[in-house]
């Protein structure tokens, strides 16, 4: 094999690149990070991935990865936290950690498998019969909340607006079941209080209040996994997201050599099937990038 | 799914195989609902390869398991726990990548 490249990360963006770059017979060693398989993995049935009818979002990213793995790639559990180090080692880069779940810093990560949880579809089944709350106003708020009242006997959704942010289709869910989820609008969780989670610290329309508590799961969106870049912030925005777009290569970033795709670019579609088409389009211009040097 | 080292940790056998073992062990507490399980399984398996005869590693499914489960208080998965002489040395909730596994197995092997 001519050229040797690393792709950062596992999700769809980079599983669809290995797929490719494999094809194209390129050495591809893919670092799968701290979520193998990215968000999807933390999802249950997929519904708007064209093709895929009845399958969850973890055996989707089974048969990427396995797809990847046909095709070459190798994959390696590491987490990469140098960004010079790959580039020093291989030919090019494709950068595609994604996003991770967003977090309040209200010292939440003292609780991590201690009552506090981004993943309701992993954990749900420890609160059999528990009182839940779920912090967020989008979709994956309402799928969460959805995912516990299968087991919990209470669940409650705290919600920093008097609105969703959740589609029509999700919010009928809460209409159409005011028994099983209860909403708190107006509400921000200033503090967690136990040695696990026992006491909630809540600002309801400006008003302190506590509540007894079993567990806490946030659902508030994700952030681009690009902390490890702050050395080269020259190819992130101000949020965080890497630049993309370099003279006649679109997916490439101000650094030669290195590209990016899927959600750690993209702050406005964020989908699996978009991911993917990203992959595709970074893996088809590193390689006529590798031959036209 | 699981490797030809990777041994099925249960309720029924946890005493025999994890408390009373003579070696480290490394214990994978999972459910096949956990898509993030699913995907670390493979890790669980090389490493159960890699360290054969010298730590024991192996699975616990927390659904068919609850006792055990219950016990620990495991309350997110993954969680791996280290055992050494019965008890438990150290613990990692969520994956974290097959260094931080090393990392654990060489608290319990050093």
């Amino acid at each position: 094999m001519k050229y040797k490249i690393a792709i950062i990360g596992s999700g769809p963006a980079g599983l669809a690149a290995a797929i490719y770059t494999g094809r194209a017979e390129i050495d591809t060693t893919i670092y799968a990070g701290e979520e193998p398989g990215g968000q999807l993995t933390k999802t249950t049935e997929i519904e708007n991935y064209p093709g895929v009818i009845g399958r969850t979002g973890p055996e989707l990213m089974l048969s990427m990865t396995e797809q990847a793995q046909k095709f070459g790639a190798k994959l390696v559990y590491e987490t990469v936290d140098d960004l010079a180090r790959l580039q020093s080692e291989y030919d090019g880069v494709i950068l595609a950690m994604g996003a991770s779940s967003r977090l309040l810093g209200v010292g939440e990560e003292r609780y991590w498998g201690k009552g506090f949880s981004t993943c309701a579809v992993c954990d749900a089944a420890f609160y059999r019969g528990k009182n839940v709350y779920v912090v967020g106003g989008g979709d994956s708020a309402i799928e969460d909340a959805w995912a516990l009242t299968k087991f919990a006997s209470s669940v409650t959704i705290l919600v920093r607006k008097t609105e969703f942010k959740a589609s029509k289709a999700m919010q009928k869910r809460i209409n159409d079941n005011p028994d099983k989820i209860k909403v708190m609008w107006n509400t921000n969780l200033k503090e967690i209080r136990g040695e696990r989670v026992e006491e909630l610290v809540l600002d309801v329309n400006g008003v302190e209040q506590m509540v007894k508590a079993d567990g806490i799961f946030f659902a508030i969106g994700h952030i681009p996994a690009t902390g490890f870049l702050s050395k080269n912030s020259k190819i992130l925005d101000e949020n965080g997201y890497v630049k993309t777009g370099n003279g006649d290569w679109p997916t490439m970033t101000d650094i030669a050599g290195v590209f990016a795709a899927g959600d750690c670019v993209d702050h406005r579609y964020r989908q699996a099937a978009t991911a993917v088409g990203m992959g595709v389009q970074a893996a088809l211009d590193i390689e006529k990038w590798l031959e036209s040097k | 799914m699981a490797g030809a080292n990777t041994i099925i940790f249960s309720d029924q056998n946890f005493a025999d195989e994890v408390i009373k073992s003579d070696k480290p062990v490394m214990v994978d507490f999972w459910a096949t609902w956990c898509g993030p399980c699913q995907m670390a399984g493979p890790v669980v398996d090389a490493l159960a390869d890699d360290y054969n005869g010298k730590v024991k590693i192996g699975k616990l499914d927390v659904d068919a398991n609850p006792e055990t489960a219950g016990k620990y208080g495991v309350m997110s998965i993954p969680t791996v726990i280290m055992f050494k002489d019965g008890k438990e040395v150290a613990r990692k909730v969520g994956f974290a990548g097959r260094p931080m596994y090393e990392t654990l197995i060489k608290q319990v092997t050093e």
